[in-house]
């Protein structure tokens, strides 16, 4: 489990961010590989829990970098460089969406198509019931609004906090957190309705 | 001090409970929840259930990369962040249509300034033979049918980005193979093309009527299915562009300026053109399925495609002097159109460049002499074929004595190191029954011909000529071909270079 990371750390990395991007202005172009390499991750994260589990998450990480490339000289720096990127991640990430005109979480349709490190349970019946729950929940989230599903399962999924949401949506907090209730009801009362809910609780899962 | 809770709390306010990285509830508000869970029993099982469901989100994360993809995306971004950044700019987030509506029409506006200046010409030359705007179905962006291997797109953006079935590819826009195999791609419903390692082409007209790629480097193998009436395939390469009569064939451009085209079925027409909408230069050559033609060393030669371990005694290649072609950025020469004649039933291409426009017409009404259309079909030649001459010869080669027997050349590995241009010179072609050498003769044999002088030949369209090059029987040793081609050059005139008649 990653550490976690005090708020010194990130303001700490937050100037190491910065200046490699006033490198990479200046013409040093290395310093964009730096960047991929500190942030190549987070934004692979990011944009899978936005597209959901398709084939084209790594194409949406290498148009994230071509943007960066493209961009990095418009970056201010009056916002952290990390709340940036998760800006471009989820827009690149939404508009690759658009253009395939389809959503990227109905992907499995039957129960063995879904990934094995998803349940974490040594007993065969549970590692059934929990594929079923990812299956079913992956199928609900295919029916909710782009909206709601970007801020739920950046929130729940990606664990980002509703301040970064709401920088990376580009929309007011408490919007962020009216769509992350809606889209909590609506996904629970759906599970519910299919008899999908676990029959039992899980402390940790990473 | 804790509040005391009224009426059981809503469902958002236990889903925030539940939730450990809550930020909504105030900790007045998550005590009073505290102390309402302790005494009803109906708050106290849906807890439990909202709990099943964190456990639920917990299991739900979407599965990462394998280290087989990351170690492929990492190396595809490297080579991103050497490249230099591209230039233009591109609205992240929400495009407002009137701001859309804006970019189209000023996309519009570069286009047709773009088109015309490739061309060179004035805005009149973009229009079709017909009168119609060419302009307008230039900018409906093609649709990749299919695309396997390891092949990228780069737009107007300069991005390159894996390219898939459904893409769309922009005018200008750029496709590369950056896998170790041959990339396979289908556009426009028929068009087939099979980029090898490391080879790059730029998209030139991109509707699915004309369809043109620049090959700059590398190796591109085209197959085309049925074409629809008037629709256009072709790659430019250098100077020549290769349009496609047939169905299957293959360009490769070095480097050093080399240009072969391979054709495996039909035939391709190749041309001195620097853009899919030019008229052709002075040399238009036809090339029939088992042919290779080349450029090297500042010639151009045609002759059946060597195999890997040539025969003893290949059919033997015609030669056309590079010397007679003008550089392709010349201003535009008198041209006559090719002949295909014994084109494939069907063949219905009406391509401006193939077509014999009215410009061409005139300008072979006003400068005679000057065009030189060769259509070649090496394969088929027989040994007692006549040679044709044009009776638009340039002036050089009428000054020249006639000879019968072009300059012909063994079978040979592709592209030989080059002739010095003057040895390279062949006299030029003599039809037997047509020995048009003088003005007078060639302004007699500028009347219409018969279109018997070919067996099999189609009616020969107003203003087009053509030159049948003749080649030694296939019988012929290369020995005896060195001889033929040794007594021309000595007849010819030129100083005799052994170093290239022992090519």
């Amino acid at each position: 489990m990653a550490a976690v990371q005090t708020r010194d750390d990130k303001v700490r990395e937050d100037a190491v961010d910065k200046r490699l991007i006033a490198a990479y202005t200046r013409g040093n172009s290395h310093a964009l590989s730096e960047l991929y390499r500190r942030h190549s991750r987070r934004v692979e994260s990011v944009a899978r829990h936005v597209v959901g589990p398709i084939d084209e998450v790594e194409d949406i990480v290498q148009d994230v970098f071509i943007e960066l490339q493209r961009a990095l000289h418009k970056f201010r720096g009056e916002s952290r460089f990390t709340t940036w990127l998760h800006r471009v991640t989820v827009n690149v990430s939404l508009q690759h969406l658009r253009k395939k005109k389809r959503k990227g979480w109905a992907r499995w349709t039957s129960l063995d198509q879904v990934p094995r490190h998803a349940p974490r349970s040594r007993s065969l019946e549970r590692q059934t019931e929990a594929r079923e729950t990812v299956r079913v929940l992956y199928e609900v989230l295919e029916t909710l609004t782009e909206k709601k599903r970007v801020v739920f399962s950046l929130y729940e999924l990606e664990g980002l906090s509703l301040e970064e949401i709401s920088q990376a949506v580009g929309t007011s907090v408490n919007t962020v957190k009216s769509r992350l209730f809606h889209a909590r009801r609506e996904i629970f009362s759906e599970v519910k309705r299919r008899g999908a809910m676990p029959t039992h609780t899980l402390q940790v899962i990473k | 001090m804790n509040h005391a809770l009224t009426s059981c709390p809503s469902e958002d306010e236990l889903h925030a409970w539940v939730d450990e990285r809550d930020e909504t509830l105030a900790s007045a508000e998550r005590s009073a929840i505290d102390t309402h869970l302790g005494s009803c029993n109906v708050c106290t099982d849906q807890v439990e259930e909202l709990r099943l469901f964190r456990t639920l989100l917990l299991r739900t994360r979407v599965p990462t990369l394998d280290d087989e993809q990351w170690r492929l995306l990492d190396q595809r971004v490297e080579m991103l962040a050497g490249e230099p950044p591209p230039t233009g700019g591109r609205v992240a987030g929400r495009i407002y249509w009137g701001v859309a509506i804006a970019a189209a029409l000023s996309l519009f506006a570069i286009g047709a300034w773009q088109l015309m200046s490739d061309r060179g010409e004035s805005p009149t030359s973009i229009l079709s033979p017909n009168g119609q705007a060419r302009v307008a179905g230039a900018f409906a962006a093609v649709e990749v049918a299919m695309a396997e291997g390891a092949m990228e797109f780069a737009g107007a953006d300069g991005r390159f980005r894996r390219l898939a079935a459904g893409d769309k590819l922009e005018r200008n826009g750029q496709i590369r193979n950056v896998g170790t195999e041959q990339g396979r791609l289908v556009v426009a419903g028929n068009f087939e093309m099979k980029l090898g390692q490391g080879a790059v082409v730029r998209v030139l007209a991109d509707n699915e009527r004309e369809f043109f790629v620049r090959l700059r480097h590398g190796e591109v193998r085209c197959q085309v299915g049925k074409r629809k009436p008037g629709q256009r395939f072709g790659v430019l390469a250098g100077q020549f562009r290769a349009s496609v009569v047939g169905t299957e064939f293959t360009v490769r451009h070095d480097d050093q300026g080399r240009v072969a085209v391979e054709v495996s079925e039909g035939a391709v027409r190749v041309e001195e053109a620097a853009d899919p909408w030019r008229d052709a230069g002075e040399t238009t050559v036809v090339v029939r399925a088992g042919n290779r033609w080349r450029f090297t060393g500042g010639r151009m030669d045609l002759g059946p495609i060597v195999p890997a371990v040539a025969p003893a005694a290949q059919i033997p290649a015609a030669q056309i002097p590079a010397a007679q072609i003008p550089a392709a950025q010349a201003p535009a020469a008198p041209v006559a159109e090719a002949v295909a004649s014994d084109a494939p039933e069907g063949d219905t291409d009406q391509a401006p460049a193939a077509a014999p426009t009215a410009r061409a017409a005139r300008a072979a009404r006003r400068a005679p002499l000057k065009g030189r259309v060769t259509e070649v079909s090496a394969s088929k030649r027989k040994a007692t074929a006549p040679t044709a001459v044009s009776p638009e010869e340039k002036p050089e080669a009428r000054s020249a004595p006639a000879k019968p027997g072009r300059t012909v050349e063994t079978g040979e590995p592709r592209l030989p190191p080059p002739l010095p241009p003057q040895a390279a010179l062949p006299a030029p072609v003599q039809h037997a029954d047509a020995p048009a050498t003088s003005p007078a003769k060639a302004a007699k044999a500028a009347k219409p011909t018969p279109a018997s002088n070919k067996p099999g030949a189609k009616a020969r369209r107003p203003g087009e000529h053509r030159i049948y090059i003749d080649l030694p029987p296939q019988s012929m040793t290369p020995e005896e071909v060195l001889r033929a081609k040794a007594a021309e050059a000595a007849k010819a005139g030129h100083r005799a270079n052994p170093g290239a008649d022992a090519r």
